[in-house]
């Protein structure tokens, strides 16, 4: 899974440069927006990725001297790169993405601790899943506002598909909200089971 | 009236106050208690969620709220009144000018079309018979209610007829709104719609919004979430 959500990113940021030559924060930012504000990257990753992408002939840079900062480098495809990027779009199967998370292994290894600390940790987990899923609603209130609006900024299908990658962060987060709700129900259950 | 305006008019008070607030319903040889000395305060412009799992109570609290039912014990307070002083006629002309509800119990009338259910309220409330009505009709074409504005109740779809009640509620210039489950008979778009119009009525007029759901999706468009659980209501 690291490997698919390293390639993504790559070719993620690979793809952004295809349309326009952007630095390092401006690629930041823009991949952060065209996948709906839910998928963060640091700027290690962002260099990281960048640096490997260079190395591999799929971008170059040229540096841009700044009067009152360092200097910058302002990325480009090559034209490997762009065919790189073609046979990404075009290519791999589609998988089912696993799920692993750190909730369920702490779960499986935690059914001989007192049921009231399973319950403890889960309503953390609620807490911040809930708080979460306000985020992306709010996010995604903002886009329609955006999109509603006379000059977004933005081609209309950007905007529809970053509303939809959204979507998919919310549909996400409602179905591990419906789980945690679900493990609380079974698990006080059994805990009213065991008292009595 | 803008948010600003609203607010500096109400004078910063609280909108709507629980204090200690404990209800039983009697059962043949006990007596159950669905939720015990629960607390909130809510200010001009607030929107809120209450959630919980199904008969956590949600419905009942929005019913004290409303005044529709009496705490066992403890006060609510809407606008600065207590209800529990207050005799059916004032009960009643209270939440006619400071409650909007969309809540069971309520139902829209058979005898009136849509657009007269929605316009009722105003009119009870003392608002010109033609005033109500173009209220109404800018409510429900709000929510996109527009062909279906002179149907009876009974000849509207439910989803239409979820969206009179939501456009009953919001219509008036009541400065508290209750809903309960207010996009249950919604699909995606018309549920959006409905969430983006209440969110408009914190934003522009600053109303205080109240919706109880058992739906993450629907809670997720308030500020704060309050869950009911065990008769205990908790911030989350």
């Amino acid at each position: 899974m690291l490997e698919s959500r390293h390639m993504s990113v790559k070719f993620g940021l690979l793809g952004i440069l295809a349309r326009q030559s952007q630095h390092g924060y401006e690629l930041k930012r823009s991949f952060e927006q065209v996948t709906g504000g839910f998928w963060r990257l640091n700027h290690g990753q962002i260099y990281q990725s960048l640096d490997a992408l260079a190395a591999e002939g799929l971008v170059s840079y040229t540096v841009q001297p700044l009067d009152a900062a360092p200097d910058r480098k302002v990325y480009a495809v090559t034209e490997s790169g762009r065919r790189a990027l073609d046979e990404w779009l075009a290519g791999g199967e589609a998988r089912v993405r696993p799920l692993r998370d750190e909730l369920f292994v702490r779960l499986a290894v935690m059914t001989d601790r007192p049921l009231a600390d399973t319950l403890a940790l889960l309503a953390g987990y609620r807490r911040s899943y809930a708080q979460h899923m306000r985020e992306l609603t709010r996010n995604k209130n903002d886009l329609a506002k955006r999109h509603a609006g006379p000059d977004s900024g933005s081609e209309p299908l950007d905007l529809t598909v970053e509303g939809l990658l959204l979507e998919a962060a919310i549909y996400h987060c409602e179905a591990d909200l419906r789980w945690l709700d679900r493990c609380e129900a079974v698990l006080a259950a059994a805990r009213e089971d065991v008292a009595s | 009236m803008t948010a600003k305006e609203f607010q500096r008019a109400w004078g910063g008070g609280a909108v709507l106050e629980l204090t200690e607030v404990s209800k039983g319903f009697a059962a043949p040889g006990a007596s159950s208690l669905v939720m015990a000395g629960v607390n909130l305060t809510l200010g001009p412009g607030e929107f809120v969620a209450i959630t919980g799992p199904a008969a956590a109570g949600k419905t009942t609290l929005l019913r004290l709220m409303a005044g529709l039912d009496a705490p066992t014990a403890g006060a609510v307070a809407v606008a600065g009144r207590a209800l529990g002083g207050l005799g059916d006629g004032a009960l009643a002309r209270l939440r006619l000018t400071s409650l909007g509800t969309s809540l069971p119990g309520m139902p829209l009338l058979e005898s009136l079309d849509l657009l007269d259910n929605v316009a009722l309220p105003l009119v009870l409330a003392g608002v010109g018979h033609r005033v109500a009505r173009a209220k109404a009709e800018a409510a429900l074409r709000e929510l996109a209610v527009t062909t279906g504005a002179s149907l009876a109740p009974e000849a509207a779809s439910p989803s239409q007829r979820q969206l009179a009640q939501v456009a009953r509620a919001v219509a008036g210039d009541a400065p508290l709104l209750l809903l309960d489950e207010p996009t249950a008979q919604l699909g995606p778009l018309g549920a959006d719609r409905v969430l983006r119009n209440l969110r408009q009525q914190v934003e522009q007029k600053g109303r205080t919004v109240v919706i109880a759901t058992s739906h993450a999706a629907v809670a997720a468009h308030a500020d704060r979430e309050y869950r009911l659980r065990d008769g205990a209501l908790e911030e989350i």
